[in-house]
This record gives C-alpha cells, sequence and structure tokens, in this order.
C-alpha cells in the first residue's frame, strides 16, 4: 500500500499516523481531521504527510478527502463507523477501526452487528475491513482465537485488564475522562449460552489472583470483546458458552464511588432552582489525561504511586476429553518504560501500538481474509505475524496452559 | 430525679435518649430539633414515654435559654451540628445549667483558646458551672484513652490518635453528617509541635498503619481537622512534645481525589448550560443525608449494611528512662450489632454517644469534680474508671497494650 488514510489524528490515530510515516512502502499519509490544528500538526512534523481537514458526518467529504487511499484507519469516535465504512466500500479501499460503541443512534450489540453486516459486501469487493484493533479490543481478541484454536471445545472466555499506573499528579484516566466516566457507568455486557444480557454498572465485584501481582479487584465492564464474541461464538469460538470483559483499578474504584454519590448522571439535578446535569460538573473538573511528551514528563517527574497492571485472557474448555484453562498475560512497558521508548504514555503505547501492527499487516499484504470481522477472525498467520512484530515493541503474550492428569 | 434537654435530633441523639432514657434516675428527656419530625422519629423508634420531642431553633439563644429555664433541666446536651456550640454553650449560661457537647466548630479561634467553648472559660468559672466540651467518642474517649497513655510515663514524646472506620452496603449511605465530614476533610488540620499548635494542610501526614483485629491488614490515614491535638498538650497534665489525630478509611483516598484532584469543594460558580453552581454546591446536593432510624434498621436487618470502626492512640515516651510505648485502641458493637440493641443506632452513632451518654450520667450524679469549661481528658483516674466501667456496660472496652525498651532512652 502506497497511500494510507488516518481519518482522525486523535491520541490512537496520531500514534499510528507517525508509525505509518516510517513504513518504507507508504509513500503518503492523508492526516484528516476536523479539526485543522491538528491537521497541521501533522502536516508539520510528518514527512509524508498530506493534511485535509474533513467533517466526517458527510461521506462525500471522506471520500473526496480519501482519493487514491487504499486503507482508511479510522480514529474517530464510533458514531462515525457507518461513514468510515461506506466511504471505504465507494473508493475501494480497505477499512480498520478502533472500536464499536457505544453509538448514540442504536444499542451497542446492534452497533457492533450493523458493522459486521457489511461482511458480504467488502468480501464482494475483495477488501477487508478490521474493526476493533487497538490493544482491548484487539490484541486481547488475538489471544483468544490464538488459545481457543488449542481447545476442541470451548466453554468460557474471560478478559481482565487491571490498570493501576497512579500518578502523585492526579490523573484518574490516560485516555480520555469523558469517555472513561461514561464508559464506567455503563451497564455491563456479557454473553451467556446463545444470548447477551445486561448487569448493571459495576457488577460482580470479585478478587481476582494475577500472577505476579496478587489479589485486585475486579468487576463486569462493558466492552466489545463479549459481543463480537458471542456473535462469532459458533463459528469461529467452538461454541463458547461465556464470554465477559472484566475490569479493575483505582480509577475504576473512584468511578464507582462518583457513581454511586450520583456524579455520573446525565440526569439534570435541581440545585438552587436550576438544572444541572451533574456529569457535566465532573468532565469540567477532571484532569485531562497527559498528550504531550513535556506534559508526560512532569508527570513522572513529580512521581509514580503505583506502576502495575494485568491484561489476562483466560479461556477454559476441553482438548482430548480433559478439562483445560489457559491463561494468557499480554506483557507491555508500563508509564516509565513508554516514555523512554516513545515518549507516549503506557494507554496510547499498547493501545496505538497494537493498532499500528494491524495497520502495518495491511499496509504490507499479510492480512488475506476479507470480508468485515474482528481481529478474533483472522487466520493462524496472520495472528502470527501480528506476536511476532508486537515482540520486536516489547508487546509479548506468556501463555500457562493447566490441565488435570486425573481428569 | 434528673431533667435533661437534648438539643438536635439527629444519629447521636438516637443513642443518647436510649441510653437515658434506660436510667432509673432520669425522668424526663426532651429531645428538641428544628424539625419536629426528626424527634418525633426517635421518639417513636424508642418507645420510651420519658422521651418528649419538641421544637426548637438552635440558632436563638433567647429562645433556647427561656425553654431551658422553664424547664428545670439539670443538663443541657448539644448534639446538633457543630456550627451551633457558641448559641447553645450561651444560652445553657444563661439558664445556669450544666452543658455537654460532642464537638467544636473552630480550633483554635484566637491564640491561647484551643477550642470556641473555652472564649467562655472564664464566666462558667464564676459562676461554677461546668461545661464538658468534646465529650463524644472522638473527641471524649479518645481524650481519655490519651490520658490514659500518659499516667504511664513521666516524659511524653507523642500522642497520636486514629479513627478508621468501614462501611459496606450496596447503596450510598451516610451513618453521620457526610456534610461534616468532607467540611473537616477540607479544612486544614491542627498538629501539636513543640509546645504549640501547627496548622498542616489536608490529606497530608500519609500513613500506613496495622489495623488491630477484628480489622484485616493495614488502613491508609491523613491528618484531619479534629479538636484532640488542641486540647490533649494543654490538660493532659504533662508537657507534650507531639500531638496529632488521623483519619482512615478504605475509600479515603476518593474523598482525597474528589477535594485535591477535582476541587469538588471549591466556591467558584462555574456556568453549565442549565445554569451556575459552585462544585461545593452540586456536591452537596449529591451526597446522602444521615440515613434516618428507620432506613438504619431496614439495611441491616436485611444484611445489606455492614459497618464497624476503631480508635486507637499511641502514646510514646520515657519513664525511669526507660521508653514506653502504649497502645490503647477499642472494641466496639458492629453497626448491626449496635442496631439491634437500640434500634435506629449505628457504629458510629455508638461510638460517639454511649460515651456522651456516660459523661452525662456523671455529670448529672455530681461525678464530674470540675468546674468551668473543661476537656475529658482533666478526668482523675477515678472520674477514667467509673468512665470505663459505664461504656462496658454497653459493649465499648478499651484495649491497652504497654511496651517497654529498657535502657533505650531518647531512641
Amino acid at each position: 500500500m502506497k497511500t494510507v488514510m488516518v481519518m482522525g489524528v486523535g491520541a490512537q490515530g496520531s500514534t499510528i499516523a507517525k508509525r505509518l510515516n516510517e513504513e518504507p512502502k507508504v509513500e503518503t499519509v492523508i492526516c484528516a481531521d476536523y479539526d485543522a490544528k491538528a491537521v497541521a500538526e501533522m502536516e508539520k512534523t510528518l514527512s509524508k504527510a498530506k493534511g485535509v481537514q474533513v467533517d466526517a458526518r458527510s461521506v462525500d467529504a471522506i471520500v473526496e478527502a480519501a482519493q487514491g487511499a487504499e486503507l482508511i484507519v479510522n480514529g474517530l469516535a464510533p458514531d462515525f463507523n457507518v461513514n468510515v465504512l461506506e466511504a471505504c466500500l465507494r473508493i475501494g479501499a480497505c477499512y480498520q477501526d478502533m472500536a464499536s460503541g457505544p453509538v448514540s443512534d442504536v444499542g451497542f450489540v446492534d452497533a457492533v452487528k450493523r458493522a459486521m453486516s457489511y461482511s458480504e459486501k467488502f468480501e464482494a469487493a475483495g477488501l477487508t475491513a478490521l474493526m476493533n484493533t487497538g490493544s482491548a479490543p484487539g490484541l486481547a481478541n488475538v489471544i483468544t482465537r490464538e488459545s481457543v484454536d488449542q481447545l476442541d471445545s470451548c466453554d468460557a472466555i474471560e478478559i481482565f485488564v487491571y490498570d493501576a499506573i497512579w500518578s502523585k499528579k492526579f490523573i484518574p484516566f490516560w485516555w480520555s475522562p469523558e469517555t472513561a466516566f461514561g464508559d464506567m457507568a455503563a451497564e455491563p455486557i456479557y454473553y451467556r449460552d446463545g444470548e447477551f444480557h445486561r448487569a448493571a454498572p459495576f457488577n460482580n465485584p470479585q478478587m481476582e489472583d494475577f500472577l505476579g501481582l496478587g489479589p485486585r479487584r475486579m468487576v463486569d465492564h462493558e466492552h466489545e470483546e463479549p459481543v463480537t464474541m458471542g456473535l462469532l461464538a459458533d463459528t469461529v469460538l467452538k461454541g463458547v458458552k461465556y464470554v465477559n470483559f472484566r475490569y479493575g483499578g483505582p480509577g475504576l474504584d473512584l468511578a464507582e464511588s462518583f457513581y454511586n454519590m450520583g456524579l455520573l448522571s446525565e440526569e439534570p439535578v435541581e440545585v438552587k432552582g436550576q438544572k444541572i446535569v451533574p456529569m457535566d460538573l465532573i468532565s469540567k473538573l477532571t484532569p485531562p489525561a497527559p498528550k504531550y511528551p513535556e506534559e508526560i514528563k512532569a508527570v513522572l517527574d513529580e512521581g509514580m504511586v503505583s506502576e502495575e497492571g494485568a491484561f489476562l485472557v483466560r479461556v477454559d474448555g476441553v482438548k482430548d476429553g480433559r478439562k483445560i484453562r489457559i491463561d494468557s498475560y499480554a506483557l507491555a512497558p508500563g508509564l516509565t518504560e513508554s516514555f523512554e521508548k516513545a515518549q507516549i504514555t503506557h494507554e496510547s503505547y499498547l493501545t496505538g501500538q497494537s493498532a499500528f501492527l494491524f495497520t502495518k499487516m495491511f499496509v504490507n499484504g499479510v492480512i488475506e481474509t476479507r470480508g468485515a470481522f474482528p481481529p478474533e477472525v483472522l487466520g493462524s498467520k496472520e495472528r502470527g505475524y501480528f506476536f511476532n512484530e508486537a515482540a520486536k515493541l516489547d508487546i509479548v503474550v506468556e501463555q500457562y496452559v493447566r490441565t488435570r492428569l486425573d481428569d | 430525679m434528673y431533667k435533661v434537654i437534648i438539643i438536635g435530633a439527629g444519629a447521636q441523639a438516637g443513642v443518647i435518649t436510649g441510653v437515658l432514657a434506660e436510667a432509673v434516675d432520669v425522668n424526663e428527656i426532651v429531645l428538641t430539633d428544628i424539625d419536629i419530625e426528626r424527634a418525633r422519629g426517635i421518639a417513636r423508634t424508642n418507645g420510651s414515654p420519658k422521651i418528649k420531642a419538641e421544637t426548637i431553633d438552635a440558632s436563638d439563644i433567647d429562645g433556647m435559654a427561656d425553654r431551658m429555664t422553664d424547664g428545670g433541666f439539670d443538663l443541657v446536651i448539644n448534639a446538633t451540628i457543630p456550627m451551633f456550640v457558641r448559641q447553645v454553650l450561651q444560652a445553657a449560661f444563661k439558664a445556669g445549667i450544666n452543658y455537654l457537647d460532642m464537638a467544636s466548630n473552630e480550633i483554635y479561634p484566637k491564640p491561647g483558646v484551643p477550642l470556641e467553648q473555652f472564649d467562655y472559660a472564664d464566666e462558667w468559672e464564676r459562676a461554677g458551672l461546668k461545661c464538658l466540651a468534646g465529650a463524644g467518642g472522638d473527641p471524649g474517649l479518645s481524650n481519655i484513652m490519651a490520658k490514659d497513655g500518659v499516667e504511664e510515663m513521666d516524659e511524653v514524646d507523642s500522642i497520636e490518635i486514629k479513627d478508621y472506620g468501614e462501611a459496606d452496603c450496596d447503596k450510598p449511605v451516610a451513618l453521620w453528617s457526610m456534610r461534616t465530614f468532607l467540611e473537616d476533610c477540607y479544612l486544614p488540620a491542627t498538629v501539636w509541635k513543640d509546645g504549640r499548635p501547627e496548622e498542616v494542610a489536608p490529606f497530608t501526614g500519609e500513613e500506613m498503619y496495622k489495623l488491630p483485629e477484628p480489622f484485616q491488614g493495614e488502613g491508609k490515614f491523613y491528618y484531619h481537622d479534629h479538636e484532640e491535638a488542641a486540647t490533649i498538650p494543654l490538660y493532659c497534665g504533662k508537657p507534650v512534645k507531639y500531638c496529632d489525630f488521623k483519619i482512615g478509611e478504605p475509600g479515603i483516598d476518593t474523598w482525597r481525589f474528589l477535594i485535591e484532584g477535582l476541587h469538588l469543594m471549591d466556591d467558584e460558580t462555574m456556568t453549565f448550560p442549565g445554569g451556575e453552581v459552585s462544585p461545593r454546591e452540586m456536591l452537596f446536593r449529591l451526597i446522602p443525608d444521615t440515613s434516618s432510624p428507620q432506613e438504619q434498621i431496614e439495611l441491616y436487618e436485611s444484611g445489606r449494611l455492614e459497618s464497624r470502626l476503631v480508635l486507637i492512640c499511641d502514646v510514646k515516651g520515657k519513664k525511669k528512662g526507660d521508653r514506653v510505648e502504649v497502645k490503647l485502641w477499642t472494641d466496639s458493637p458492629t453497626g448491626a450489632e449496635a442496631c439491634r440493641r437500640l434500634p435506629g443506632t449505628n457504629d458510629v452513632s455508638w461510638m460517639t454517644s454511649i460515651p456522651a451518654s456516660v459523661m452525662s450520667l456523671m455529670m448529672l450524679r455530681g461525678q464530674v469534680d470540675h468546674v468551668g469549661v473543661f476537656p475529658p481528658e482533666v478526668f482523675t483516674r477515678k472520674e477514667m474508671d467509673m468512665f470505663y466501667s459505664g461504656i462496658a456496660e454497653w459493649g465499648i472496652t478499651v484495649n491497652k497494650q504497654i511496651r517497654t525498651l529498657a535502657g533505650k532512652e531518647g531512641k
């Protein structure tokens, strides 16, 4: 691929654009955003960048800006996914995004189904639309499929993400706080026996004993994995019966306290005779995640309280008549190491670099599967390439297979 | 037979009326509040015919004084929020009635005056009246624990007091005034250093401390705006080099982030699509009110709410050249146990109000031999033992551990 468009050059999009700029095969990186300043910044700093201001609410505008692109990497909020998918079909480009929901017009499950419904059109056009390509979802889905393929049948998939990168300077989240608080307060979805179920926010608090870390409190959390994996349970994931996503860390504990107090509510409350939305107040007061190197350095200079985390994909199933559990831990640099390596945060490193690895697979023609699908659909050869390239970035996966010999 | 008037029908009054109603020598308890329904609610829940509910305005000194005089009361118990300390105290003085409270609103309002109650010390002493200030759990029991430790040594290096509570519920619940707690968290704390009080910033003095059983593991503590470090060094009977008060709970950092990180206690008005409010106004609109007696009964009986707390006091110093470390800590009913014993109460109101009730009875019975304005740490050994026996009858006991390091002078 010679020309790639990055639609939306925020935290993740800009990371991908920078990495594309280093790819030998890529000649032009079209950096598109509604924010002219962000576009100009890309054009100024990247030699292959061609900046263009685009209003993604218009498919025509995306099509016009993307002329010549063979791939559009969608770094926008999920509300724009359909427009970018449509634009890709019109110009004959492949598609990649990092999240499926939530969106404002339909429910989470329907948003995922709608994106996956483009599969036939992309396949007919000989194109690929790869959705949910960050760390979780993204890396987690590839690891899941790698584990499931070792089984004869699959009973359960659980994905655990524990994030306790906590600095002395108050930074509750290392991505958009508004998005984070919104995600935390959403009702989690889990898949069981062919159906999707909603649970209450912060459902099912349990301690999970992570290897090398010890017990940490985890709760159910709304995420893409239970939805895509539930939809692909019988066709790709060997009849899995149960899929859940669990999250934990001080940011979540804080959000839970705020939620319980009503501070994350979108419903107006009366204060001094005026109707005020509590979430508006929290959004205004919460400091944004540091983005630029000097901001990150200032946080590191002030000191860290903890730099621990866990990324675990647990798959339970049966192999040769024996019950088997496969625990896969993804190991990646923390904040200090990510900054030393790439002048970015751990969040940008793991999510942005993982997303870029999928982009790199497109650029180098590694992805042979056609249609519209999430990463758990990728074949063995495609996954192998991904893991090898990830290891070069110090993102490695350790797998522990446990079985009982008397079963 | 004694007659008592209680100002404020909140969580503390629920316990105090319960204890006093069981005392054979107390025959009338007038429970007052600006909202008579709160007073009636406690009276109804308790069921004792000794309790009478009335309306009173704690900001109206003359009105309160008139009612106190007319009633011929033997003791005024101030159980309302600390912002009314001056008013209730002055009303009691005008009526010529002994007085007891459980907290203060002003720490060192002026040099040499540790709490606002002590602004009136001379006139109370001249009148031969008794004002027992800070006679709850902390301050109160905590001050007596400190005095107990101080008595074990010749020289006192440090007195460190800690309050740790846990409450687990599936809904937001406030076992005491969350507004008062947040205001205390927001204010600078007072520590005693080298013979004088010193202000320290909120959420400083971070300390991990091994908790006594039945608590597990360590708890995190910070300095907290409280009365103990203001009065104990002045009234415990020996010079004290250092004294502090710290508070801890599993969610203490949530409050820290809420106040320090998000500035939700700030007063500055912000503009939103719906209008203009300050973060503090929005926060106070959303935090739960102190739960009612009936709500607490339902939550504890259904098992939805579990809570417990502990007070800890570490006193360090020297005795006959050896280093001495005295650790004192409380055992007290859990919230559910407290609520079973006196319906509608909890572990926090119990820990605050059982000591207040016992000291009230001691005041009524003439067993407190001091005049003027004074804190509980002036108690004599005899008064302290009487107090310990009194709270033990209601399930609060104090453990004491003395560690002596022979020959470790000054280390």
